[in-house]
């Protein structure tokens, strides 16, 4: 009996110890691309080898959940990439303030033998839609998703319960696997793309274009209550936040894939 | 408490509007899971049956794997599928990632063993008198198999419901070498894991009670055979 608890007075000590007190913990919640690459982490490395206060926690959740773990209060920093859902949640939540933070870009891809006479993105989706081309759906809450509607909406196509639409509802990687597998397109966000390229038979199609710009944008839940969560964003946005968020490209990358703005 | 009162009632709501999605994954989950519980079990008490009463050399090594299998972490097992039915991988060409099947072959991996287990304990757990009767009778290899299997029939009812239990609760190997595709390979966890990365706890919830009803029903008609068993006894 002494012993039990003396394992458990030990144990609890140590789960302590290893849980940084609620007064100096942030918790960035960011898009699972940005999240999966190992992106944000790498920045905030770099933020704590320079001396930067606190303890950041990453998690990575889809854009529309980052903004409700926000508005919840469950999250201190978003990193979203949904310009629409923000400014919505930048009207419910007055105090919150949000900066530009990066830009990538989405892709098109598929099998490498697809081919169509207009390659800019609403051909290559006019085109998957008039032969009935597989195509593989995000079908979830992420930034890439809501992206996927805008595209299909411009060119006046209404894809869902088509035979050949298929929903994923699961992160890019899963879905970029299921593209692979099915030799079907999909829209992807170019870092995780980058990132799997070697285990698919898939390839970029289509023309770059500005409709495939891909910003991310940083905000700060409440300010008041959380200081040094605007201590690390402030950082973030700085030259010296800049300088981090391209070493860390040029170490995942090889290139600057998310670029400043 | 009235936050929790709220994603109830939408959950409620939610099942209200039961439609073709729903039904489609509710009726690919029991025959996943049914599926696999039954090759699992259709090959595991046999072989249970046997572990338990044969003696050689490698039988504790044996035991040995068994038992590290029924502790096996369901997403490694999703793992080694998705790697085996790979593109590149050595069963790549049956084209069998991201289909039922593929669900299929994950469970039952993750059934047998605990169908083996399970059953290893029921029959090594039998009356010393009766294991001596059986031994002492002269039988057809197939009667004296179901004869153990009746003496031990609260045990081995015991092993499906503990292979039901893994499988229908599982997410992580199903997600993996199923994707969650809609209307394809979409069964009630993986959809609670989609609906609550997306904050939509009311249809989480309502899945998840789903879930629960299915699990209860199916564990309660396993119960009451067992107990139909004992009074037999």
């Amino acid at each position: 009996m002494r012993r039990t608890v003396a394992v458990l007075v030990v144990s609890g000590t140590l789960l302590a110890a290893c849980t940084p007190s609620a007064d100096d913990r942030v918790i960035v919640a960011a898009g699972t691309t940005v999240v999966d690459s190992g992106l944000i982490d790498a920045i905030v490395d770099e933020y704590i080898a320079t001396g930067g206060d606190g303890s950041i926690s990453v998690i990575g959740l889809s854009t529309q959940q980052v903004l409700a773990y926000g508005g919840a209060g469950n999250a201190d920093v978003t990193i979203t990439h949904d310009r629409a859902a923000l400014d919505t949640f930048l009207e419910a939540n007055t105090d919150s303030i949000a900066f530009p933070l990066f830009s990538s870009r989405f892709v098109l891809v598929g099998p490498p033998d697809t081919s169509f006479s207009d390659m800019s993105a609403p051909g290559v989706l006019r085109g998957v839609a008039a032969q009935g081309l597989p195509f593989v759906s995000r079908d979830d809450g992420s930034g890439t998703y809501t992206r996927e509607r805008a595209l299909w909406a411009s060119i006046g196509v209404d894809p869902r319960g088509a035979d050949w639409y298929i929903r994923t509802g699961t992160g890019m990687g899963a879905t970029l696997q299921v593209a692979s597998a099915r030799a079907a397109v999909t829209l992807a966000e170019i870092g995780v793309f980058l990132t799997a390229r070697d285990q698919l038979d898939l390839k970029e199609i289509g023309e770059e274009g500005d409709t495939l710009e891909n910003p991310y944008d940083v905000a700060v839940v409440a300010p008041d209550d959380a200081p040094l969560a605007v201590t690390f964003v402030t950082w973030l946005i700085s030259d010296a936040g800049g300088a981090a968020i391209e070493s860390a490209n040029d170490s995942i990358f090889g290139s600057q894939v998310y670029r400043l703005p | 408490m009235g936050y929790l009162w709220n994603v109830l009632g939408d959950a409620i709501a939610y099942l209200t509007e039961f439609g073709p999605d729903l039904r489609a994954i509710v009726v690919l989950t029991l025959i996943v899971s049914i599926l696999a519980t039954m090759i699992g079990a259709g090959l595991g008490i046999p072989v249970g049956v046997w572990l338990a009463r044969a003696r050689f050399t490698g039988r504790s090594l044996l035991l040995g794997i068994v038992n590290v299998g029924m502790g096996l972490p369901p997403v490694l097992a999703g793992l080694f599928v998705l790697l085996l039915l790979w593109g590149d991988g050595p069963l790549g060409d049956l084209d069998l990632l991201f289909t039922p099947a593929a669900m299929v072959g994950v469970q039952t991996m993750l059934a047998l063993p605990i169908a083996i287990g399970v059953t290893v304990g029921a029959v090594a757990a039998m009356s010393p008198a009766a294991t001596e009767q059986i031994r002492a009778l002269r039988l057809t290899p197939w009667s004296r198999f179901t004869l153990i299997v009746s003496e031990a029939r609260v045990g081995v009812i015991g092993a499906v419901a503990a292979s039901f239990g893994r499988v229908i609760a599982e997410v992580g190997a199903v997600l993996i070498v199923g994707g969650n595709i809609a209307g394809e390979t979409r069964v009630l966890t993986t959809a609670i894991v989609q609906e609550s990365r997306q904050a939509r706890f009311g249809a989480a919830v309502g899945l998840g009670l789903i879930l629960l009803v299915l699990s209860v029903l199916v564990n309660g008609l396993l119960t009451w055979l067992q107990s139909r068993g004992e009074r037999v006894v």
